[in-house]
Formats: structure tokens, sequence, C-alpha cells
């Protein structure tokens, strides 16, 4: 159900994929085929014939831009979408659906932090990543996005654990921006249908059913 | 509903008015239009078309840019005081009163969060439809320890005409048979899910006088044949309800009594329509209409009629009959005994508890109700009250299960990470109190000395806080609440205190309150000023106490009681 059984050589190649400027091309049919995916609508076209309201033609009117970590955004530099873009995929990674990396949670993030959140929220994440780049350098001689993905991910570990050259004040930022990932991902329409259980209209309340016959969280809970 | 139905100017009189289009002004607009009198609503903010209008509804997270959230920009400017409440968002902020353009001041260091909703349909968009009778406890509570004024009605007075409205609007719930808090004609009521069952179970062979029971709402768990013939159907079980519903499965204005007054052909509305003041006839005593500023030209012009309604809300009503002054009401219209614009109150929202409940790991829930459980207040008469404050509280919560949002903080990376995010967590329960305010003489509203609104109104100045007792009732609460949880079983429970101002209950109550005496009150018992025959006011600003129960229920049962009143008095030749 969720293609946690893709293997790691798959998984190697998706992650390739993302990882380097030179390998991601838009003619890419597995890449175009994503992007159509994204204006599939799944859930959110039923529910919006059925109310016969402007639903649909708002839902059509918006796609997610995988490709805006290639330019600069609106806080991060065209540098820092890249390293958030590699981060985001890191922590949710492409299995038999996207990733979060593929869904544009970075490009969501950066708009998502300076219209919504406080400066000092914004800087905070920036430092972060200046942060997070610095460490590469110095660890692996090279950028975070040319290392290897067990380096990577040791080092994202070692934030996450306030370990080595990473304090505490690390780590809660860190968690402030795992959280941010998770908003976006889950949100978007493939990691709200495809990975959550959608019900835009469930018809009625019931307050016992068991779990095992959904066996994942509801996209809405309450 | 046909394009003749919204006017602007005319010099044609009605039979009636009404001031406000919201809970209120809807069920007076239906009870005066079905009893054939020609009747006009004056509403000051736009149109809001049922369906057409609620832009937010159906709209999936992922086409909204900011996935729910609203602007920074957008709320320093235009939300400030609106963003504080629970059902502001990105899919509702439209039905949310712009804060620049309805400035109000508070008093001293007083704080008043007063949440507005300037449109067709008002509040009745945007309120959570819980729907409670008062009972006779709460009409005796004033004059049992001497607060505030005796209520001039008890609940035998309104009884029917609860009925009347239930039949009408839908409330769901069940029949429990409690002194304090009468059954409703009730539609089925939302299911309960299996750890509330057991919760209930536990909580009542401890506190047997503490029944824990469903909420009561006007949403359509079955609908009668007379709410499918208003157009509506069963409730989705969505809860975004202040989004709008176009399955009309919860009672609104636009859902309810807009489509039955429509549908006599005796209405009129006009819309943007800012009421000025009540213009008054000094030789016969009467109120002979209203002047209303174009909300958006500011253009001046005047509507007649022989009954007014006030429906503006609490605040809104308040401000109209202070601003209404003549020789004979220098200090406001109808406001003789000088007790306009005070008791103000609200309810209190800052205690509770909350904590994990173990196990039920194979057990979830389809759907999304749109309300809880509630724990009705167990101190309903002085001999069950504590010892250091008056009056109680009601406990309302619910059971449901951790999701995504929470998994967010699990550490990890990659496939097992994505996979934890998006399974269920523990289950959760919480207890939250909702308190009674007293009235108080000192909880006031005022016109401001100099500040105007755009309109060239004075503003509202408030002057409200919480009282000693409301403080100690808080304490009580967040303890008695604990208490209740562990004996269900809860664990980690952690108890709370805030600090949040009145207001934000939007329930706000008083301030030109029911009375037997002319000379401390403003209305009669059946909403009628004592002051002058043909004018009523029926919203909240009506209220002697604000009891426990969310309020709504009761403003329709006296909007619609005053308004039979009223025409019978008419036809009496006495108005």
């Amino acid at each position: 159900m969720h293609g946690s059984q893709i293997s790691s050589s798959d998984k190697q190649v998706a992650l390739s994929d993302t990882h380097s400027s030179e390998h991601l091309d838009v003619e890419n049919p597995k890449k175009r085929s994503f992007l159509l995916g994204l204006g599939a609508l799944i859930g959110a076209a039923g529910a919006a014939n059925l109310l016969g309201g402007g639903g649909l033609s708002v839902a059509m009117a918006y796609q997610g831009n995988s490709q805006s970590w290639q330019s600069a955004g609106r806080l991060f530099t065209q540098q820092q979408m890249q390293l958030l873009r590699d981060i985001c995929q890191l922590v949710i990674p492409k299995t038999d659906t996207a990733g979060a990396g593929d869904v544009d949670t970075h490009g969501f993030i950066d708009n998502q932090l300076v219209r919504c959140h406080a400066n000092w929220q914004q800087t905070q994440v920036v430092d972060l990543l200046k942060r997070i780049d610095a460490a590469a350098k110095k660890r692996f001689k090279q950028s975070f996005s040319a290392a290897r993905e067990s380096q990577q991910l040791s080092l994202l570990s070692a934030i996450e654990e306030a370990e080595k050259e990473f304090g505490r004040d690390d780590a809660e930022h860190f968690a402030f921006l795992k959280q941010m990932i998770v908003f976006g991902y889950f949100t978007s329409e493939v990691g709200g249908t495809q990975e959550l259980a959608y019900l835009p209209v469930p018809g009625g309340f019931k307050g016992s059913i068991p779990y095992s016959s959904v066996g994942k969280a509801w996209l809405v809970n309450q | 509903m046909s394009d003749q139905m919204y006017i602007k100017d005319t010099d044609e009189p009605f039979d009636a008015i009404v001031i406000g289009s919201g809970l209120s002004g809807g069920w007076a607009a239906k009870e005066l239009c079905e009893r054939g009198l020609k009747t006009l609503m004056i509403e000051r903010g736009r149109v809001v078309e049922h369906r057409k209008d609620y832009i937010g509804e159906g709209v999936a997270p992922w086409d909204m840019p900011m996935r729910g959230k609203v602007d920074n920009i957008l709320l320093e400017q235009r939300y400030r005081i609106q963003k504080q409440c629970y059902a502001f968002n990105d899919a509702t902020k439209h039905f949310f009163g712009n804060d620049r353009d309805l400035p109000y001041t508070t008093k001293d260091d007083t704080t008043f969060s007063w949440i507005r909703a300037n449109q067709l349909g008002g509040k009745s968009l945007l309120w959570h439809r819980q729907s409670y009778r008062l009972s006779d406890h709460d009409f005796a509570a004033n004059s049992l320890d001497g607060h505030g004024n005796d209520w001039p009605i008890r609940y035998a007075d309104l009884e029917k005409w609860y009925s009347h409205v239930e039949r009408h609007a839908g409330i769901s719930g069940a029949k429990e048979g409690l002194e304090q808090l009468p059954d409703s004609e009730f539609l089925p009521p939302f299911d309960m899910t299996k750890p509330e069952l057991d919760i209930k179970a536990a909580i009542e062979k401890v506190y047997p006088d503490r029944k824990m029971i469903m909420g009561r709402m006007a949403h359509l768990t079955q609908p009668s044949e007379l709410h499918i013939k208003q157009g509506r159907v069963q409730c989705q079980a969505r809860n975004e309800c202040q989004k709008g519903c176009s399955f009309g499965a919860y009672f609104s204005t636009q859902s309810s009594t807009l489509p039955a007054a429509a549908a006599t052909g005796n209405l009129h509305i006009a819309p943007n329509s800012v009421v000025h003041s009540l213009i008054y006839d000094e030789q016969k005593k009467k109120v002979r209409g209203v002047r209303v500023i174009d909300n958006e030209t500011l253009a001046e012009r005047e509507y007649y009629a022989k009954v007014i309604f006030l429906c503006a809300s609490t605040l809104g009503s308040t401000q109209i009959m202070l601003n209404s002054t003549s020789r004979a009401f220098p200090d406001g219209i109808a406001n003789s005994s000088g007790v306009l614009g005070h008791y103000l109150m609200d309810h209190n929202y800052n205690a509770g508890a909350t904590g994990d409940v173990p196990g039920y790991e194979d057990e979830y829930y389809r759907g999304r109700r749109p309300g809880g459980i509630i724990i009705p207040n167990f101190q309903y008469e002085p001999k069950r009250g504590k010892q250091n404050y008056l009056r109680g509280y009601a406990l309302s919560g619910g059971a449901y299960r951790e999701g995504w949002q929470q998994n967010a903080s699990t550490k990890g990376f990659g496939e097992k990470f994505k996979q934890q995010v998006t399974q269920a967590g523990k289950w959760r329960f919480g207890l939250h109190a909702q308190g009674e305010m007293l009235p108080r003489y000192e909880n006031t509203v005022k016109l401001h000395h100099s500040l105007k609104d755009k309109w060239g109104i004075p503003q509202l100045e408030i002057n409200c806080r919480w009282s000693n007792n409301e403080l100690d009732m808080m304490k009580d609460a967040a303890d008695t609440a604990e208490e209740m949880l562990k004996v269900a079983g809860v664990e980690n429970i952690s108890s709370y205190v805030t600090q949040g101002p009145p207001g934000l209950a939007i329930h706000e109550l008083g301030t030109a309150r029911m009375g037997r005496d002319p000379k401390d009150s403003v209305l009669n018992s059946f909403n009628q000023t004592h002051d002058i025959d043909n004018l009523f006011v029926t919203d909240g600003a009506s209220f002697s106490s604000s009891a426990v129960q969310n309020p709504s229920l009761t403003f329709m049962a006296l909007t619609a009681r005053a308004v039979d009143y009223a025409v019978s008095e008419m036809k009496q030749g006495r108005i």
C-alpha cells in the first residue's frame, strides 16, 4: 500500500534523478507522467462536481511546480532551494508514491515561510540551511547535494540528535523544518490522497469502525 | 429568490422591519412573513447566496496556496481580532468582519474580542450549531443568589416555542430526561466513539449526577419531510460548516429561515444598509422607521414600518439603540431605565484538561462529527454549587485519534519515516469548561465620545472583565476536569487555566435585558421595550443571565414567541 517494498536499486535511481540538475529532464517521461498526476484531482473533482460550486475551476487553476528548485525562491537562494529539496526528499523519499521533493514541498515551504510565518522563523530556517551546507563542506569536502545519500542521512541524523557539531538549537530548528516538510507533503494531493485517507464528503459519521479497515490516518482527522 | 426581493430606495411603508439577518433576524423575518406581514429585512453587509457564495467549500488543501493558513499581511491589516476565532481560516475568512472597517475600543486595561459577521446570514453561517434549551434553574438563578435581575419568564413560557423552532431547524440529540437541560424535539444523535462510551460509563459510575451526553446540534442526522421541503439533506459529516454547507444539512438563515420567508412573497431585503439609528415619533410615542447609511456610497436613506424588530446581534442592537437619541430619550432609545449597555456577558472557555486514552488500537471512526460530547452543568442550583463561587459550568470535549500532524515529531528519515507518519496515533480525550458569567452592572458597552467609524457612527467602547467569580470557577473547572479524566482511566493528564479575553465564546449577551420592572430593565417578558410598544429586541441583548448553555436556540425561541405576541397585539390595535 505504501510502496515501502521498492528495491534499493530502484530507490538509488529515483534519488539520483532528483539529486543533480543534469539528470533532471523536463522531457523525462517519468517526470511528465508525475506532473500529469498532479493535475488529476483525485477526490477533489468528485466533491466539486457534487457541490456544483466554483471548487472545480479553482482546483484546475493550481499546479505544483517541481522545478521550482532551479531558481531562487522568495526567501531562499537557488542553492538553498536545491538543498531544501534534497532534504525534503531524504525525509520523505519517493516510494511507489512521489517524495516530498517531487511535489514541490521546498517551493511550498519557501512561500509559506514568507507569507504565514514571522521573520525570526524565516531567518531560523535560512540559518539552518547555511549550517547544514557548511557542515557538509567540512565533513565531505563537497556540497550537501553532491554527497552520498548515506553521508547526507548521517548528517541529518546528527542534527536531529543534537550530536557532534550540532547543538540543541539546531535540533529544535530542524524539528520545525521537518514539521513544515510533513505538513507540505501530506497536504499535497499525492500525500493527502495516496498516502493518507481522504474523504472530502464522508456522507455521515460512524463512531466505531476497525482501524484495519482503513489502515492509515485520515488526512482531515476531526 | 426573485430579484425584486432585494431593494434599495423606497418610500413605501412596510408592516415590519427586521434589523439584522443572522439567526434571530432570520427567524423574525420568517415568522412575520408567514403571518402575512410585508417585511423588510435590513442587512449592513453584502448578499450571500446559499451554495453560490460558499467559495471556500469543497476546496482541497492542495488547491489553497497556503493550505488553509492565512497570509500575515491580511491577518495584520484586516483580521487582528477575527483571527483569534477557532473557525477563522483561509476558507472561511470572507465570512468574518474586516476589523479595519469595523473599529471599536476597549476601556482602560480591559480587552474584549468582538467576532463579527456582517453579511446576509450573519453569524448563522459561522456558529458551530450547538443547540440547548435553558431550564427553570437557569431562569431562576438570578433571583436565587441576587446577582442580576429576575428573568420575567420561566421555562413554561418558552417550551412550545423551543419545540416550534426545533422542528423547523432540526436538532440532533438524545432524550436524557435531565432536570437542568430539558430535552428538545430530537433527530437521532451522532454516534459516540468506543472510548467515549467507556469513559461515559466510568464517569457516571463515580459521579451519578454528571451525565456525559452527545452534544445537541442543528445538523440533520435524519432529515424530516419538512427539512427536505426546505431543500436540505442529511449531514455529510465534513465538519467544515463555517465554509458554508450546500447540502443545507445544518441550520443557517440561508438554508432554513430565509427560503421559508421568501416563499411567502412578503419578504424584502435591503442589503448594504448600515443602520445609523431608529426614527422616533415623539407625538405618537412610536418608532416610525430606520435611518441607514449605504455601506458602499455612504448615502443616507430611510425605511418606514409599523413595528420594528432589532436583531442586529447583542452589541449591534445596543449600539443602534444608544445612537438613537431624541428629546424623550437623550441616552438612547427606550432607555428610561438607564440600564441599556450594562450587564454585558459572555461564556468563559478558559479551563480544562486533556490526556491520553490507552488502548483501542483497532478502533477508528469514519467521518468528522461536527461536535462532541458534553457533561451538562451539575451545579445547576445553589445547593449543588461549590462554596467559593456562584453558578457553574458545562464540560465539553471528545475523543479522537492523533494523526499525521502529531507524527511529524517522530524521529528518523526515509521510507520508514514516511510510513510511520501515515499511521493513526494514540487516542486522546479532553474536557473543556464553558462557564457561566454573572451579570454585572460594571460590564458595559457605551458609545465612544469622539471616535466614529467610516459611516459616521460612534464606535462602541467596551468595558468588560472576568470577575473573581469567573476566575475561581475556572480554577475549579480545571481541577474537576482532571479528577474526572483520572476516574476515566485517562493517562498523562494535563490541566490548564488560560487567560483568554471575554468575547471569544461569541456568546455576547445582555446590555438590553428583559425584566419585570421598567426601572431596571429595557424589555418586558415578550422582548418588547417597556418604553415603546412597537419596538422589540430579540437577540442576545435581551438575556438577563448567561446560564451555561450555548444561547442560540434560545435566541430562536424568544424571537418566534415575540413575533407571535407582536402580531397579536397589532391585530388587536395596540401596536
